[in-house]
């Protein structure tokens, strides 16, 4: 049987007396797109915030099975090291390094698989050089990866909308992740461009990388996940395949309130 | 071959065929080289050497030793976007040290200072030797990168107005410490370097190669100080076009993404402290030498705030910027000392009026120029010509990991 | 040494009367970081300003010393101003006209204060000296109408905003305090400068009370009594402001959220302009009653330490509170008065400790080193109140009675 490649257990975050997650229990299998849909304010970031260590969860495990490096609790770890652990992720309010150029933006990514320090930088040892011209061809083919290439030379902050998630993708492969954590890739898009990015999502898991999503839009995920949870006031209220989430009551009425249309999902 | 050429200064810049880049850098040396020849007197028997007395030359060595400075404060201020107030520690803490180093005896009962009331002392000095300059400034700058990571470890947490005011808090308890414990620092009175304790470089000189003492206006100081710039100017490109440089932008550009990106924001920041620390040292022990005595009472915090006026001015962050923005800054404090004759009438800014203009300056240059006069450019860590990029395309890469050869023009994974 | 000695009325009479003048520097740091999030490093000068525009007030008009405070409190409100509009006002909304207004006035006004400077310098009298001094006194008194009629909104609408990053402003502050120091020296000379026993009440030298008992005997002059006083009516005043007006509603309401409060139909600008003039009063007032109490200190630098000590004391406090500053203040001032006696007798009992489990060595060491710190302590206050700064922001940033999760660096 195959295990999952993150498990939470029982995830907690408390701030002060708000109780953004009450016992989070995901499993995202290897090789899937799983999405963490729910409405505005479910609470879906603070999951992604708590497994990537921008702050430590209050209580319950964050376990993840790498495949090569094997099994570790991480919860409460640095985010530094999370990331270099093989979880990367993206952020919903994107955060690119607006003053750097695209490719530096991916080389940056690369930067926990990469070694070299101080002293091989100043004196340019032939490792140093190597391990450089490395660093640029792999940047070079994760732009192209996402389609990016025509665009290296740009800096970060005057790329369109739309290419910035792309580029913010780019970067988060290069950290070499088993899993790729995205938040909201979509907000902002337009439909043509939340198709291709749907399409680059699925590009990403053929070439071996899970894939943990977030989105309020419930419609947007269906098409591509192979399992949903759904979020509500800090909570799972409801998980499976995405036919029978569509269906589950719970769901429905989270996303429309229990009276009908008020919420929608703005 | 690429790496042969890269291993070289300048090295980068030709093979992306940046000639402009080429050309200017190559110009700026061969200047600086000539400078004492151009200005020198015809009629000396050196005519290089002459020149070094000139006044023109003075005021290049001045500009030279606080590049130096200013390119250590670039480090933590222009790469990692921290606003060090108190980089005058360095300053301090270097010149001290050099002379701690060269009036240091060795008398019947121990170690000695020739500091104060030592004065009288004989002994054997202990960097008396020829050529411990050299010695002097890796101990300097190794103790400054020291009380770097020192200094780092409280203040790591800390950013923008925070870090600031504590790294000023610092400074200010270590000038009053340089100032109160006299017996290493010579308090308010300071130290001076006599003729005996002065440190030495080998020279060329009547046909054969001596040893000369290094004052201000001697060719061998003149040398040593462009070749200290020289290899920090170097040391500064090659770290900012480097990983740790690439983490240091990320760093300051933005926090939160450089941790999700996998860096140690703390290592990278302590990387930064420590060798902005150590060229503090290295400038603080030229500047030593070059201004032959040091008063802890001078080192005060105006001097980490003019230090920082040249980053600002020239652009924080931009190495050609730091270098410009230190020769206007500081040749403008020479040339102020000036008398200019307008039909009759001797205008003069008076020296006390000097830090008017620098305060002055920092606030029109943050207000219409707040990247600076020259900003650091926008180009990519390493240049990379197209021929280069197409050969790094075809060429296998490791790092890129995704699985199955997605079919991009060049066709592997 | 013994703790009676260190907490002995001298040094508690000292503390108290620093930590007044502390707090009341604090809360023009306090009010004005609360709001723009801002060191305003040049609230140093602005207290330098103040004492001497007293100190010449009485000297050459022989005016009584509580209108030369009152004038010096018009003055320095007028500084306070004039730094916003000069400094900061740019950096917050783009309008041309108020940058080249506020750019050729201060310009002009260095450049006059060289005139000035190299006038006397040559010993020119008359005229030309005449000149120069009414362009100095009319430049500022043109940039302040101008000041108040940006802040009123009479200027036109600005041309978009500016993202004014922190570090920016934090470097032009310092460029601010830079330039105002160099100023004031040019115009007044660097030499320290006291005022004249004659023109201070003499009830500021009498004994009014005397506690405590000898040796330790410590007698409270007029002058202490009137910085206490002075102080708990002023801190007393500001903080009903700040609590039961309307501008006060509004600052409070700024320093929470500026782009509501604007929204809200509240005037940001000339909130934080009179944020800046009510600040630099208090400051005026604590300069010259700084320079009642130390005597013979007023020089272009004197408000660096008191300045940097003073946001010390705002950090402390927890920065944006004016109960905050006063408390904060205190603090600093004990700590400072206090902190080298405190340090030798810690040192002391350390020592009396090591001898104590048998380590004879270390207690010879630690009171020889005791024996050589003693008398040349004192020449270490400041660094203790800058310790104890350091020491807060690195373990308290939101201060010693904010409460965590509130606006910080």
């Amino acid at each position: 049987m195959v295990e999952p490649l993150l498990e939470t257990r029982k995830l907690c975050r408390y701030f002060g007396g708000v109780k953004a997650n009450r016992d989070i229990d995901l499993r995202v299998m290897p090789g899937s797109i799983t999405s963490l849909i729910g409405p505005n304010g479910a609470g879906k970031t603070t999951v992604f915030n708590a497994i990537t260590g921008i702050f430590a969860p209050t209580s319950g495990e964050v376990i993840v099975r790498h495949p090569r490096l094997g099994t570790r609790s991480i919860g409460g770890w640095r985010p530094d090291r999370i990331c270099a652990f093989g979880l990367a992720r993206t952020f919903q309010n994107i955060h690119l390094f607006a003053d750097l150029p695209v490719i530096d933006n991916v080389k940056v990514g690369l930067h926990p698989r990469t070694r070299r320090g101080v002293l091989s930088a100043i004196f340019r040892t032939p490792g140093f050089l190597r391990e450089e011209d490395e660093i640029h061809a792999a940047a070079l083919h994760y732009l192209a990866f996402v389609g990016l290439l025509e665009a290296e030379h740009d800096l970060a902050t005057n790329l369109a909308y739309g290419d910035q998630r792309k580029l913010e993708i780019a970067r988060a492969l290069a950290t070499g992740p088993v899993l790729l954590l995205l938040d909201e890739p979509a907000a902002g898009m337009n439909p043509t461009e939340t198709l291709a990015l749907m399409e680059l999502i699925r590009k990403i898991r053929d070439a071996g990388v899970t894939v943990l999503l977030i989105e309020h839009d419930m419609k947007l995920v269906m098409n591509i996940s192979d399992y949903v949870y759904v979020m509500d006031h800090g909570e799972l209220i409801a998980h499976g395949p995405p036919v029978a989430v569509r269906s589950d009551p719970r769901v429905i009425e989270a996303y429309l309130g229990p009276g009908g249309g008020e919420h929608g999902h703005g | 071959m690429r790496h042969l050429l890269r291993f070289f200064p300048l090295g980068d810049a030709i093979a992306a065929g940046r000639w402009g880049v080429v050309l200017s850098s190559v110009a700026v040396v061969a200047l600086l080289l000539a400078l004492p020849w151009l200005t020198g007197d015809p009629a000396a028997p050196s005519r290089w050497l002459s020149g070094c007395e000139s006044r023109v030359v003075n005021v290049t060595l001045f500009v030279v030793v606080y590049a130096v400075l200013a390119l250590g404060l670039n480090i933590v201020v222009g790469y990692t976007g921290l606003l060090d107030l108190g980089y005058v520690t360095f300053l301090a803490t270097g010149a001290i040290v050099t002379f701690d180093l060269l009036l240091l005896v060795r008398t019947p009962e121990g170690l000695a200072l020739r500091v104060g009331e030592n004065a009288g002392l004989t002994g054997q000095p202990v960097f008396g030797f020829d050529g411990s300059i050299f010695v002097i400034m890796l101990i300097a700058g190794t103790i400054c990168a020291l009380i770097g990571l020192l200094r780092g470890i409280p203040t790591l947490k800390l950013t923008g107005d925070y870090y600031a005011i504590v790294t000023l808090g610092i400074a200010e308890i270590v000038f009053l410490v340089y100032l109160n414990e006299s017996a290493f620092t010579g308090g308010a009175f300071g130290m001076k370097l006599d003729f005996a304790a002065r440190p030495t470089l080998p020279w060329f000189e009547d046909g054969q190669w001596r040893w000369v003492k290094l004052y201000h206006d001697t060719g061998a100081f003149y040398l040593l100080a462009l070749a200290v710039l020289g290899l920090t100017v170097v040391l500064s490109d090659r770290l900012d076009r480097s990983r740790i440089g690439r983490a240091w932008a990320a760093i300051r550009l933005d926090e939160t993404a450089a941790r999700a990106c996998g860096i140690d924001v703390s290592r990278y920041k302590m990387i930064a402290f420590a060798v902005s620390g150590f060229l503090g040292g290295v400038g603080g022990a030229l500047y030593a030498i070059w201004a032959g005595t040091v008063a802890a009472k001078s080192l005060d915090i105006w001097q980490s705030i003019l230090i920082l006026c040249a980053v600002v001015l020239g652009g924080m962050g931009s190495i050609r910027g730091v270098l410009l923005g230190s020769a206007m800054l500081f040749s403008l404090r020479e040339l102020l000392r000036e008398t200019i004759s307008v039909g009759g009438l001797e205008l003069r800014v008076p020296p006390e009026a000097s830090f008017l203009v620098y305060g002055l300056l920092l606030i029109f240059v943050m207000r219409f120029r707040p990247k600076g006069l020259f900003p650091r450019g926008s180009g990519e860590s390493v240049p990379v010509s197209v021929r280069e990029e197409k050969e790094l395309l075809a060429a296998p890469a490791h790092l890129y990991t995704l699985a199955p050869a997605e079919p991009t023009e060049t066709g592997h994974g | 040494m013994t703790l009676a000695e260190i907490f002995s009325w001298p040094h508690v009479i000292d503390a108290l009367t620093l930590g007044a003048l502390y707090a009341l520097i604090a809360v023009g740091y306090t009010m004005v970081y609360g709001i723009i999030q801002l060191i305003n490093f040049a609230h140093g000068e602005v207290f330098m300003v103040g004492t001497y525009v007293a100190l010449l007030a009485v000297l050459h008009t022989g005016m009584p010393l509580v209108a030369a405070i009152a004038l010096a409190m018009l003055a320095c409100m007028a500084l306070g101003l004039l730094i916003d509009f000069t400094a900061y006002l740019p950096l917050r909304r783009r309008s041309p006209g108020v940058d080249a207004v506020s750019i050729a006035g201060l310009t002009a006004f260095a450049l006059l204060a060289v005139a000035y400077f190299e006038l006397g310098r040559r010993e020119v009298t008359g005229l030309p000296v005449l000149l120069v001094t009414a362009a100095l006194a009319l430049i500022p008194l043109g940039l302040l109408v101008l000041a108040l009629l940006s802040m009123a909104g009479r200027l036109g609408r600005p041309k978009g905003q500016v993202a004014s990053d922190r570090l920016s402003a934090l470097i032009t502050a310092i460029g601010m305090s830079l330039s105002l120091q160099t100023i004031a020296q040019l115009l007044w000379t660097a030499d320290y400068r006291a005022f004249p026993a004659s023109a201070l009440p003499a009830f500021f030298g009498r004994t009014i009370w005397t506690v405590g008992e000898p040796p330790h005997q410590a007698a409270i002059l007029g002058k202490e009594i009137v910085i206490w006083v002075a102080a708990a009516v002023l801190m007393v005043g500001l903080g009903a402001l700040v609590s039961f007006t309307r501008t006060g509603r509004a600052m409070r309401a700024c320093a929470q959220d500026k782009e509501t409060a604007a929204l809200m139909g509240v005037n940001v600008n000339s909130v934080i302009g009179f944020t800046f003039a009510v600040g630099s009063a208090m400051a005026a007032i604590a300069g010259v009653l700084y320079a009642v109490k130390v005597g013979g200190n007023i020089s272009p630098r004197m408000g660096y330490y008191p300045g940097v000590i003073a946001f010390a004391a705002a950090v402390l406090g927890g920065i944006g509170s004016i109960r905050g500053a006063v408390a904060g203040g205190l603090v600093i001032g004990i700590t400072q008065s206090v902190g080298g006696g405190v340090t030798l007798w810690g040192l002391e009992r350390l020592a009396h400790g090591l001898g104590a489990i048998g380590w004879e060595g270390g207690r010879a060491g630690l009171e020889r080193l005791v024996a050589a710190l003693a008398p040349r302590i004192s020449a270490y206050d400041f660094a203790f109140a800058f310790g104890l700064m350091i020491l807060v922001i690195l373990v308290r940033p939101w201060g010693l009675f904010g409460k965590p999760g509130g606006k910080r660096a």
